[in-house]
């Protein structure tokens, strides 16, 4: 039996209760207040300390793909503008007229933010995992849950495990030296209990459960949303060709992997190995009959 | 006023890609890129998507001891099989010599590299194949045995050691053609798992140049290695007649590793091969390839074969081999840093059919399910009563649908 998580971004608000609630329960140290000054994600990235990170993207009007698009024009409340007119137009900026004292004006723009786009991401706990494969001690394993845990224990720091996961989840913790990522609340799990981030989930964009349930409930509500119009909705992490295979955390976008920070098909880094070695085979058997040779030949 | 601040925002209309990046050249890669029509972002605000490794000079100077102690095995081993057996003895020598003091720095440098180095031993707990790192920590360790006893014979034959004594007894006891021959094999397995543990990462430059890393260290290894036995041979003095039996050895080295880099430059996405030929780390490249490649193969031919002046030469192509083995594990390891840091990069060797078009989404998962409200509900085209109809037809924002949420005709409800 193995547990995931389905994560919803149609119904993220944004808010990061679970960037919060797992830094809780983990215990986990504050990253400080390093502003990105990209948008409202001044988290930036998954890492040794940060095992949610909420994604913003935001979509320009001009971008927005709405679904009834084609058939109803989409209408813009009047905004008041510098010459009068009212600037409607896909792309467009919005202006706003602040009158100041003497008759100076000041005039501010806003881009035209279409739709918000928000994810939590979050170690996918792949079923063929790059980091579990790569890692020379053993210390990452597959625990009882199904989830990809690394035992801190064991872990010496090699770092190997880092440039080896296609998504850039896990990371080195540089004071104390050892891999850290997402637990899956292995210390939940076992008292029977769901993660922290699923439990502080307001809106449930974060569900955690059964994997075969979670593929049927995410699967219905694809379904559900292409048949609203949602046609752009899709499932990253499961019923995929992909060399990690399933996802045990995947999700439900809305845009190309890419604009979430995510591949479009990763690769398994240990499926290069056998290749690699078969080049270095190959090479050593060259250039050991080219020396053997050339050493032979100039006897005398 | 009103110009700058629309300008300063006309810029940020674009694509929610990377920021950063002018919008004339970010038209021009997208048209090489063959996307389709819908794709709008490039990348998560050119924010990393992978991780890169924190390998510094510890891992720097251990690829370039290692290659030089791997490919010093790998010819002491041929000359000590298919060499003179009296010329080529100092080949064989200086090889176990060279080779012992790389096994010997190697586990220091990967030691301190660990970021729990008190845990090292925790390596040998398993041996995982699909691992490079945990093969490759078994072969330096078997590699590490083999150079011993090998290297303690000739510790013998020199005279270091009287043979009549116990530990030369041993010496000669423990070593024979087949440890040196293992020594060879294992000497060629540590020059190639190197490149295989690059290969096998999410790192761009490594992953997409793929199975050209592995042939790329391994000639490096040979190259170096037979650099190093030539400036040994001829700083200690060995007879000119027998200075040279390395050079082929040497430039086939060298051919190969031309070969493996040309075929690796060619396979790399524009976006990667990017980090390679305009970055801070091409100049490193070149350093590698003028200076370890280029430079001795031409000098080569230029350079006097006799007498002192030969024998200077040959210093300075060994030199020279050596400092660009240095400069090219340097530069594949740092720019293959820098494009872990580079989403586009990245992206470009992770794209794939995957997922299908959102058409063939549609397909998949509304197959068979044309209502998926069940017997006697209607879908939202026949019964216009959801968010997005309501605002659009009549404009009257704001308004939710009426009736209850939980009413079968709020299509959410079968799924929340």
């Amino acid at each position: 039996m193995a547990n995931g998580f389905f994560t919803d971004t149609t119904l993220c608000i944004g808010c990061k209760a679970c960037e919060v609630a797992c830094k809780q329960w983990n215990q986990l140290p504050a990253d400080g207040y390093a502003l990105t000054g990209m948008s409202y994600d001044n988290t930036g990235s998954l890492g040794a300390t940060t095992w949610r990170h909420v994604a913003f993207i935001e979509v320009p009007e001009s971008k927005k793909r709405l679904p009834m698009a084609s058939t109803a024009p989409v209408t813009q409340p009047p905004v008041p503008s510098a010459n009068g007119d009212n600037n409607t137009g896909p792309g467009a900026l919005k202006f706003l007229n602040i009158d100041g004292d003497g008759g100076a004006s000041l005039q501010i723009g806003f881009p035209d933010i279409g739709q918000w786009l928000m994810m939590s991401d979050v170690c996918k706990h792949c079923t063929n995992a790059g980091c579990l494969q790569a890692c020379p001690t053993g210390a990452i394993i597959r625990n009882e849950f199904g989830a990809v845990y690394v035992q801190p224990d064991i872990c010496n720091g090699c770092g190997y495990c880092v440039p080896s996961c296609p998504f850039g989840v896990v990371a080195l913790q540089h004071d104390d030296g050892r891999a850290y990522k997402c637990t899956l609340c292995y210390d939940r799990q076992k008292d029977g209990l769901e993660p922290a981030c699923a439990k502080a989930c307001p809106t449930d964009s974060i569900i955690f459960g059964n994997l075969d349930d979670l593929k049927m409930r995410a699967r219905q509500r694809v379904a559900d949303l292409h048949s609203r119009g949602e046609t752009d909705a899709y499932l990253y992490g499961v019923d995929e060709n992909t060399e990690v295979g399933d996802l045990n955390a995947f999700f439900l976008l809305k845009a190309e992997p890419e604009a979430y920070g995510l591949p479009q098909a990763p690769t398994l880094p240990q499926n290069r190995v056998g290749r690699g070695y078969l080049a270095g085979l190959a090479m050593a058997a060259v250039l050991s009959v080219f020396s053997a040779i050339s050493l032979r030949r100039s006897q005398h | 006023m009103l110009g700058l601040i629309s300008s300063l925002f006309a810029a940020q209309n674009g694509p929610v890609g990377s920021p950063a990046v002018p919008q004339e050249a970010r038209k021009g890669r997208r048209k090489k890129r063959n996307l389709s029509a819908q794709t709008e972002f490039t990348s998560y605000y050119g924010r990393p998507v992978v991780k890169k490794p924190h390998w510094v000079w510890p891992i720097w100077l251990y690829f370039w001891a290692g290659g030089i102690s791997s490919g010093a095995s790998a010819i002491a081993t041929l000359a000590h099989f298919y060499g003179d057996k009296d010329r080529d003895k100092s080949i064989v020598q200086a090889g176990r010599y060279i080779s012992m003091a790389g096994v010997i720095i190697s586990p220091v440098l990967l030691i301190i590299d660990l970021q729990r180095p008190e845990r090292f031993v925790n390596m040998l707990r398993v041996l995982k194949l699909r691992s490079p790192l945990s093969t490759g920590t078994w072969i330096l360790t078997s590699l590490g045995i083999l150079t011993g006893l090998n290297t303690a014979r000739q510790v013998v034959e020199d005279g270091l050691v009287p043979e009549n004594t116990l530990p030369g007894k041993l010496a000669l006891l423990s070593s024979n053609d087949v440890t040196q021959f293992l020594q060879g094999l294992d000497g060629m397995a540590l020059g190639t798992y190197t490149g295989v543990l690059l290969s096998a990462t999410a790192v761009p430059l490594w992953a997409n140049a793929d199975e050209a890393i592995a042939p790329l260290f391994l000639s490096s290894a040979f190259s170096t290695g037979a650099a190093a036995i030539s400036l040994a041979q001829a700083v200690s003095g060995v007879k000119a007649d027998d200075l040279h039996r390395l050079d082929p050895v040497e430039q086939y080295a060298i051919l190969a590793e031309l070969a493996s880099l040309g075929y690796a430059y060619f396979k790399l996405t524009p976006e990667v091969r990017k980090h390679v030929i305009a970055s801070p780390f091409t100049k490193s490249f070149l350093a590698a390839v003028w200076l370890g490649m280029l430079g001795p193969l031409i000098l080569k031919f230029i350079s006097p074969k006799k007498g002192l002046p030969g024998r200077l030469f040959a210093i300075i192509r060994s030199l020279m081999v050596l400092i660009g083995g240095f400069f090219l594990r340097y530069a594949v390891i740092e720019a293959g840093k820098a494009t872990a840091d580079d989403p586009d990069a990245y992206h470009s060797i992770t794209r794939g059919p995957a997922r299908g078009t959102p058409e063939e989404q549609a397909r998949k998962y509304s197959n068979g399910r044309e209502r998926p409200f069940g017997k006697g509900r209607s879908t939202p085209e026949q019964q216009p009563n959801s968010f997005q109809s309501n605002n659009h037809a009549d404009g009257n924002e704001g308004t939710l649908p009426q009736g209850n949420p939980q009413d079968s005709q709020y299509p959410g409800s079968q799924t929340r």
